[in-house]
C-alpha cells in the first residue's frame, strides 16, 4: 500500500518532549495519516455502487445541515420535501436545483452557516476570484483536513521523493525569492522534506532567471504560469534545469502544452484539478494518467444546460458538491468548467474518471 | 487492518459520516496503533536503534531531574552529542532492584515534568509477596498502555461487537455474585473511541459459582488468570457455546494448560505478559505460542547469572527499561521474573521473542547442592507437576533445603502417596522428604493470584 510508505518515512517531529520513538505526532497530522490510509486501502476500491452509497450518507448529512443552518439553502430548497434517508435523497437528487457562481457571488454571506459543528474546528474566510469579481467562502479544519490529505495522496500516487528540494512559482507584481526549510503545510509535521524555494516574479524571463539560481527536483506552479514560462523557454536557452516533475496545482493542461513540455524541457508534467471554491477535485491516476475524481471529498456530476446528468462521454458542466464543508455548503455547484465522465480506469480504482474538455 | 475500526468509531466528528473522522483520543490511539503495526516489521537491529534513541531521552531526563539517578551519577552514561554510543555502554548501567525502588519511592520521581506529560498517577505492582512496588505513570505511559491493550485484541482478531467476560480480583464489591458487573465498554482503551459490546466482570469466587456465571453470560471471549481457567477445566465445566477464545494474564501459563483448553474446549488460549509498574511487556504472537516483546514500549533484556545477555534457548532474569515513563523512570529494572529467550519469529515481525515466561525466583526449587530448577515448567508435559495433579487443586511449598510439603484440596479425595513420591522426586531431581497436607481450600495471595510452587528457602 502506498500509505505504508508514509509510515516508513514518518518524520521524528513528535509533539511530546522526550518522546522521540515511537513518535507522537500532532492531532492534525495523525488524523491525516489515518484517513489517508483508510481511503487508500478501502475508499478508492469500493464498488461503484458502494462508493455512491457512502457518498450519499455524507450528502444526506450535508443537505440536512445546509437546509437547517444556511439562509441561502432555506430559500433555494424551500419547495423540496424533507429527505429522511440517504436513499431518499439519492432518488430525488436531480430535483435539487443547481447553484451557479452568479448565485454564490450575489448571495455571498447567505451561504455561511449560522451554526457550524463545533468539532469541525474554527472557520476561516477564503477569497475566491471569478474574473474581475470575487466572493468569500468559509472553510474549517475538517475541510482543510480532506484537502491536505489529497495533496499528500497526490505525492504518494506519483511516488515523489520528499527529501528532494522543490520550487513553487508565482506570477506576481514583485520579485521575491525565499527559501523555506521544508515543503510547508501539510508536509511540515508529517515527513522530512527538502527545502522549498518560493519564487515570485513579474515575468517569465524573471522566473527563468530565478529558477536557474538553484536546482530542484520538483516545480509546483499554476497552469497559466507554466504555459507562459514554457512559451519563454521555446525561444530562450534553459540553464541549470534538473526538475524531475512539473506539478500543475490548479487545472489540467492541454495536450499541446503537455507535448511541448516533453519537447522543450523533457520533463513529465502532472496536474491536480483544484479550485479555490471547491478544493481538490481530481488527481491524475498514477498508473494510467486518467483524472480521478476525489470521490471521498467531492461529489462530481457532469450536467447539461438543462441541469440533467450527462451520459458517460457527453461533455457538460462540472458540478461539484463538497462533502465536508458545513461552514459554507456548496451543493450542486456549477463551476463553469467543462468535462465529460470517462469509463472506469484500468487501475481498478472506482473513483470516477474525468475527461477535461 | 487498523482501519477496520473506522466502521465502529465511537463519537466521531459530528456530521461527517464518510470517511469518518475519529475524535481526538481515537485519533491518537489508532494512529499510534497503525504506526506500531507498521514498525513491528522493521529488522531487529533497526528496532534496537530506535529504542536507544528513545532510551537516551529517558536516561538524560532521569540523570538530570530524578534525585535517585542524579545522586547515583547516571549522568556518566549520558552523552547527548553521541547518543548512538549509548547502546555500547548500556550493560554498564547498574541493575535496579524492587528493593531499591521501595526504598527510594519519592526520590525516583521526576522533579520538573513537562506539562505535555500530564499529571501522573500512581501505579502499584500487585505485590503477591506483600511488597508492592509503586511508581508514577504520566499521560504518555497511560497512552501507550491503551495502544498495546488494543494491539492484543487487534493481533488476535477479537471482534469488539462480541461479548466479553472477565473473572479477576476486583478492588470493589460491585462485581460480586450472582450477576457480577456489566460495563458498557471493554475498557478505558476503547471507551469513547471504539464502540464495543458490554464487558461482564465477576469477582473471584468459588469455582462452581464461576462456572455457573460463565454459563449464564455465555461470552464470545473470556479473560481470567490461568489458575481460574485450570480450575474450571478441572471441574469439567462445559465450554460456553459462544466462546471463541480465552485470554489469560497475571500468572504463568504452561503447555499443559494450553493443551487442555485445546482438547476440552477446542479454542485458542492467548496469554499476556504485563506488570502494573511497566505495562505491557510481551504479547502472544498471533500465530505461535511464544511472546513478542513490545519493543516499542519497553527494552527487555534477559540476563544470565553473570549479567550477560542470554542467547536463544537460555533462561535468565528479565530486566526491563520503560521507554516512555519520564515521571518515574525505571532503568534496567530487575522485575523478578525469569524467561527463556526465543529465536526470531517466523511470522516476520522484528519484535524480540520470549519463548517462555517461567516465573519468579520464589517459584524456583533449590536443590541441596544449590542448583535451581523450575518444577512447574518442563518441556515434557507427561512428567511435570501439573500433569501429575491434573484432576485436583494443589500447591507445592519447599519448606527447607530437604523438605517439601504438598497441599491438596481434600474434596478431590486422597492420593496414592507411595506411588506419587518417587515420581515427584524424579521431577524435583532429588529425593526430598515429601509430605502431603489435605486442606479444604488453598487460598490465593492478597492480589488474587495463585502459585503452584513456592519456595521458602
Amino acid at each position: 500500500m502506498l500509505s505504508t510508505r508514509l509510515f516508513k518515512d514518518l518524520s521524528r517531529k513528535t509533539m511530546i518532549p522526550n518522546v522521540q520513538w515511537p513518535p507522537i505526532m500532532d492531532l492534525d497530522s495523525t488524523r491525516l495519516v489515518l484517513i489517508l490510509d483508510y481511503i487508500e486501502q478501502y475508499g478508492q476500491w469500493l464498488s461503484a455502487e458502494s462508493l455512491l452509497e457512502h457518498q450519499f450518507i455524507q450528502l444526506h448529512s450535508l443537505v440536512t445541515h445546509a437546509r437547517a443552518n444556511t439562509q441561502f439553502y432555506r430559500g433555494h430548497f424551500h419547495a423540496l420535501p424533507g429527505y429522511s434517508s440517504p436513499q431518499e435523497l439519492r432518488a430525488h437528487w436531480e430535483a435539487l436545483p443547481i447553484v451557479t457562481i452568479r448565485q454564490l457571488i450575489a448571495n455571498n454571506r447567505y451561504f455561511f452557516s449560522e451554526q457550524s459543528p463545533v468539532a469541525h474546528g474554527p472557520t476561516k474566510q477564503v477569497l475566491c476570484h471569478f474574473g474581475s469579481e470575487q466572493t468569500q467562502l468559509l472553510k474549517n479544519n475538517a475541510v482543510d483536513l480532506m484537502d491536505d490529505l489529497l495533496i499528500v495522496r497526490d505525492c504518494l500516487w506519483n511516488n515523489r521523493i520528499f527529501k528532494e528540494a522543490a520550487a513553487r512559482l508565482f506570477s506576481s507584481d514583485q520579485r521575491l525569492y525565499t527559501t523555506e526549510s521544508d515543503w510547508g503545510h501539510p508536509f511540515s509535521n508529517l515527513v522530512e522534506t527538502g527545502a522549498m524555494h518560493v519564487i515570485h516574479a513579474t515575468s517569465p524571463a524573471e522566473q527563468a532567471t530565478l529558477l536557474a539560481r538553484n536546482q530542484f527536483g520538483y516545480l509546483f506552479c499554476s497552469a497559466e504560469s507554466w504555459a507562459n514560462l514554457l512559451d519563454y523557454y521555446c525561444n530562450n536557452a534553459i540553464t541549470n534545469w534538473c526538475v524531475k516533475e512539473i506539478i500543475i496545482e490548479d487545472k489540467p493542461v492541454t495536450q499541446a502544452v503537455r507535448q511541448l513540455t516533453e519537447k522543450i524541457v523533457q520533463t513529465p508534467i502532472s496536474e491536480r484539478y483544484a479550485r479555490a471554491d471547491c478544493g481538490i477535485i481530481a488527481l491524475r491516476c498514477p498508473e494510467f494518467g486518467n483524472l480521478h475524481v476525489q470521490a471521498e471529498s467531492v461529489f462530481v456530476e457532469i450536467v447539461d444546460d438543462c441541469g440533467h446528468s450527462c451520459a458517460k462521454g457527453q461533455p457538460g458542466q462540472v458540478t461539484v458538491t463538497k462533502l465536508h464543508n458545513f461552514s459554507s455548503p456548496l451543493i450542486r455547484y456549477q463551476t463553469d468548467d467543462y468535462a465529460a465522465l470517462g469509463e472506469q480506469c484500468l487501475c481498478k480504482r472506482t473513483l470516477p474518471v474525468l475527461i477535461p474538455v | 487492518m487498523v482501519e477496520n475500526y473506522f466502521f465502529s468509531l465511537d463519537n466521531p466528528i459530528a456530521d461527517i459520516a464518510w470517511p469518518n473522522i475519529p475524535n481526538q483520543s481515537a485519533t491518537f490511539t489508532l494512529g499510534m496503533l497503525r504506526y506500531v503495526e507498521s514498525s513491528q516489521w522493521l529488522a531487529p537491529d533497526v528496532l534496537r536503534e530506535q529504542q536507544f534513541l528513545q532510551l537516551a531521552h529517558v536516561l538524560e531526563q532521569a540523570s538530570e531531574f530524578v534525585p535517585y539517578y542524579r545522586d547515583n551519577n547516571y549522568a556518566r552514561f549520558c552523552d547527548s552529542k553521541h547518543r548512538s554510543k549509548l547502546i555500547d555502554q548500556w550493560l554498564n548501567i547498574p541493575l535496579l532492584t524492587r528493593r531499591t525502588i521501595q526504598q527510594h519511592t519519592t526520590s525516583m520521581h521526576h522533579g520538573a515534568l513537562s506539562p505535555q506529560h500530564g499529571t501522573p498517577v500512581i501505579l502499584s505492582s500487585s505485590g503477591s509477596t506483600g511488597q508492592p512496588v509503586s511508581v508514577l505513570a504520566d499521560l504518555v505511559t497511560q497512552f501507550f498502555f491503551h495502544v498495546f491493550s488494543l494491539r492484543h485484541y487487534h493481533w488476535h482478531r477479537y471482534d469488539f461487537k462480541q461479548k466479553i467476560a472477565v473473572i479477576r480480583d476486583m478492588a470493589h464489591e460491585g462485581a460480586a455474585l450472582p450477576y457480577g458487573q456489566s460495563f458498557n465498554s471493554w475498557g478505558s482503551f476503547t471507551q469513547g473511541m471504539i464502540k464495543t459490546s458490554p464487558c461482564h466482570v465477576l469477582q473471584l469466587c468459588d469455582v462452581r459459582k464461576q462456572a455457573e456465571w460463565l454459563d449464564m453470560i455465555n461470552p464470545d471471549y473470556f479473560m481470567c488468570y490461568p489458575t481460574v481457567l485450570r480450575e474450571l477445566l478441572f471441574l469439567d465445566t462445559p465450554k460456553p457455546p459462544n466462546l471463541k477464545s480465552i485470554t489469560t494474564f497475571g500468572e504463568l501459563v504452561d503447555a499443559s494448560l494450553r493443551q487442555e483448553v485445546h482438547s476440552k474446549w477446542h479454542i485458542p488460549l492467548v496469554d499476556i505478559y504485563s506488570s502494573s509498574e511497566v505495562g505491557y511487556i510481551a504479547l502472544q504472537c498471533p500465530y505461535y505460542d511464544h511472546y513478542h516483546v513490545q519493543d516499542e514500549n519497553v527494552l527487555v533484556e534477559i540476563l544470565d547469572e553473570n549479567n550477560n545477555p542470554c542467547r536463544p534457548g537460555e533462561v535468565g532474569r528479565v530486566i526491563i527499561t520503560a521507554l516512555h515513563n519520564i515521571a518515574s523512570p525505571l532503568i534496567r529494572y530487575d522485575i523478578g521474573d525469569y524467561a527463556q529467550v526465543g529465536e526470531p519469529c517466523p511470522c516476520g515481525r522484528g519484535l524480540s521473542v520470549i519463548q517462555h515466561i517461567l516465573g519468579r525466583q520464589r517459584n524456583m526449587l533449590t536443590l541441596p547442592n544449590g542448583e535451581k530448577r523450575w518444577p512447574t515448567f518442563t518441556g515434557n508435559t507427561d512428567i511435570n507437576l501439573i500433569s501429575l495433579f491434573k484432576d485436583m487443586q494443589f500447591q507445592v511449598i519447599q519448606k527447607t533445603l530437604y523438605n517439601i510439603e504438598i497441599s491438596l484440596v481434600s474434596a478431590y479425595g486422597m492420593v496414592a502417596e507411595e506411588k506419587l513420591i518417587p515420581q515427584l522426586q524424579n521431577i524435583f531431581g532429588y529425593p526430598f522428604n515429601i509430605t502431603f497436607n489435605y486442606v479444604t481450600s488453598i487460598p490465593r495471595s492478597a492480589n488474587g493470584k495463585f502459585e503452584d510452587f513456592k519456595s521458602l528457602v
